[in-house]
């Protein structure tokens, strides 16, 4: 693992908007009371990246998952708390770090809507001080492998949402930079534009060495690339580490399904376990719960086979998805 | 300015992206023009119909005053600042976000964005004089050293325009809705610009408050060297304000753009 290059120790972030007054001259109350509301969008995030990782950053609508990356880009200045992103402090040094960073948003395009794609390239270019060789060489690469040939000559305004996506991507992997931001990318993306993206941004991460942070709610996009993720809600860090052991810590149960031979299911009397319990039943079908570190996958099997004829058997993994849920419900319980 | 003289391809491009932008919004501008043009024609009639037989008011011919007001309202179109009405669509949709994540500070894009628009505005601007010329009145400046001093007072009257919509764009930042603002600004500039009643036939208090305005830096004071109104030790005095005016707008915009930078909240997360 290469050395740290983004770094977030105890960062807060406060948005205080004016209350709003109603009723008669609402508007103009709402002007001179000077009230303020306060949110907090960031509360106390701290973290590591470093250089050439993959991260996920995941969170459900209005978790502080954009607030963190727009605070790491330098576009908003932090309440409290430290970010330093490859040894700059990015809303102080807010041109400068710009050189170091992409970020794409996939609400928003930073491509100019009333210029032909090629020429928002070429712009971007000169906005990032790309030689002409090295653009070239990477609108070669990047048109190929984006397979943007067809409407290079297009104005942004009437390209597809993919394609707009894509182009979006192309532009800032012009320039090379050590970092990407990649906020929400695949939102409102077709399957077949969808994983377009995401091989292009497994091979970005692995032939060039750039650090990627992807934020998404969409947790078959972090299964697909990220070895790590962290997970926040409430602006709060939940869980940050490898994929894998956020499903042992938090979701260490197996199912078992039982497809018996005859639709009515039999009776089934389970091994007096306090690790296994019946989850789910219906037509000749049954949901089994067990915890694989306590009891035995065979034994279970032998218990049921023994009992009834079964047509069928299979074990289910949790997924990402449910094991994240489940999280974020305890933690509205707890909060 | 080395930081500026390193990102001059950056400033350069998006120079063009306003060229370019300025050309879909033509025919709004061509609107702007016309409207233009009409009060230059009206602010003859009505100020012919005003003099009567009065060879001068106050000094001034009738003559010279229509020179005097067509070139201030041709002036008021090319020192127009784009610079509220981009920063508010960008707050609005959001787009702030990517702008500050360009090596080109924010302040330098509007600049340039601005510049772009200046540019493409005269090949609409220059065609449109020989009408001036025809609907109100225009004529060679009072002296060749009266034309030279009136370029450079143009100059800085632009740069005052520029600096005065940066400051009412930057506000966007609190209010995100400045409609309100810009017409207001849009009426009182106007006003104490003095293209529609010229500053010296102002009376006594109403003078005195366009006399500490910056507006009349932007039309009245280029123009009236112009037709040869201010001259002598008076043009230096002008000018003199008009660089005054300048640092001191120079000065608040910095003060307004350095704590608007911390007033960011982007619109649709």
């Amino acid at each position: 693992m290469g050395r740290v290059i983004i770094r977030a120790v105890n960062l807060r972030k406060e948005f205080s908007r004016p209350r709003r007054q109603t009723g008669r001259l609402g508007g103009l109350r709402t002007l001179m009371a000077r009230q303020y509301d306060i949110t907090i969008a960031v509360d106390d995030v701290s973290f590591e990246v470093a250089e050439g990782e993959l991260v996920g950053y995941l969170g459900p609508n209005g978790a502080g998952k954009s607030t963190t990356i727009k605070m790491l880009t330098g576009i908003l200045v932090p309440t409290s708390g430290q970010v330093e992103v490859a040894g700059r402090i990015p809303w102080r040094e807010r041109e400068r770090n710009a050189l170091d960073i992409g970020v794409v948003f996939g609400q928003r395009s930073q491509l100019w809507w009333d210029l032909p794609l090629i020429e928002s390239f070429k712009l971007i270019g000169k906005l990032y001080r790309v030689t002409p060789q090295q653009f070239v060489r990477n609108l070669d690469r990047f048109t190929h492998l984006l397979g943007l040939d067809a409407f290079l000559a297009t104005p942004v305004r009437q390209l597809s949402l993919g394609q707009r996506m894509r182009g979006d991507l192309a532009a800032v992997m012009l320039y090379e930079p050590r970092i990407l931001y990649l906020d929400e990318p695949t939102v409102g993306l077709d399957v077949v534009a969808k994983e377009r993206m995401l091989t292009f941004i497994a091979e970005v991460n692995r032939e060039s060495a750039t650090t990627i942070i992807l934020t998404t709610h969409d947790l078959q996009d972090v299964e697909r690339l990220c070895r790590r993720i962290i997970l926040i809600d409430h602006g709060r860090v939940l869980y940050d580490g490898p994929v894998e052991r956020l499903v042992d810590r938090y979701a260490p149960h197996r199912m078992l399904v039982v497809q018996f031979s005859s639709t009515a299911a039999p009776a089934l009397s389970l091994p007096p376990h306090a690790d296994v319990s019946l989850d789910k039943q219906e037509s000749g079908k049954v949901w089994i719960r067990f915890d694989p570190n306590r009891v035995a996958v065979a034994d279970l099997i032998a218990a049921v086979t023994r009992q009834c004829a079964v047509s069928d058997l299979s074990i289910m993994e949790p997924d990402l998805e449910g094991v994240v849920r489940q999280i974020y419900e305890r933690h509205h319980l707890a909060s | 300015m080395s930081r500026l003289w390193r990102n001059r391809r950056a400033f350069a491009g998006i120079t063009v992206v306003g060229i370019r932008t300025f050309f879909t919004y033509r025919s709004l501008v061509t609107f702007f023009m016309v409207s233009m043009l009409l009060q230059v024609y009206l602010l003859k009639v009505v100020w012919t119909a005003i003099y009567g037989s009065q060879p001068r008011i106050d000094g001034v011919s009738i003559q010279t005053l229509i020179v005097y007001l067509t070139l201030t309202n041709v002036q008021l179109h090319f020192t127009f600042s784009d610079v509220p009405r981009l920063v508010r669509n960008r707050l609005r949709e959001g787009q702030v976000a990517t702008d500050l994540t360009r090596p080109l500070g924010f302040p330098a894009q509007l600049v340039a964005n601005q510049l772009g628009g200046t540019i493409a505005g005269l090949t609409l601007l220059l065609p449109a004089l020989p009408l001036a010329l025809f609907l109100g009145g225009l004529s060679l400046p009072a002296s060749p050293v009266a034309g030279l001093l009136y370029m450079g007072s143009l100059g800085l009257a632009y740069l005052i325009e520029l600096l005065i919509g940066m400051i009412v764009g930057l506000i966007a930042f609190w209010t995100l809705e400045i409609w309100g603002i810009q017409v207001i600004l849009g009426f009182v500039s106007r006003f104490f610009s003095g293209a529609l009643v010229p500053i010296w036939l102002f009376p006594g208090v109403l003078r005195k408050v366009a006399e500490v305005l910056p507006f009349q830096a932007i039309a009245s004071i280029p123009a009236s060297i112009f037709i040869g109104r201010i001259s002598g030790r008076g043009v230096v005095d002008a000018i003199g304000l008009q660089g005054i005016w300048i640092v001191l707008l120079l000065a608040l915009a910095a003060w307004v753009w350095r704590r608007a930078q911390r007033r960011i909240v982007v619109q649709g997360g």
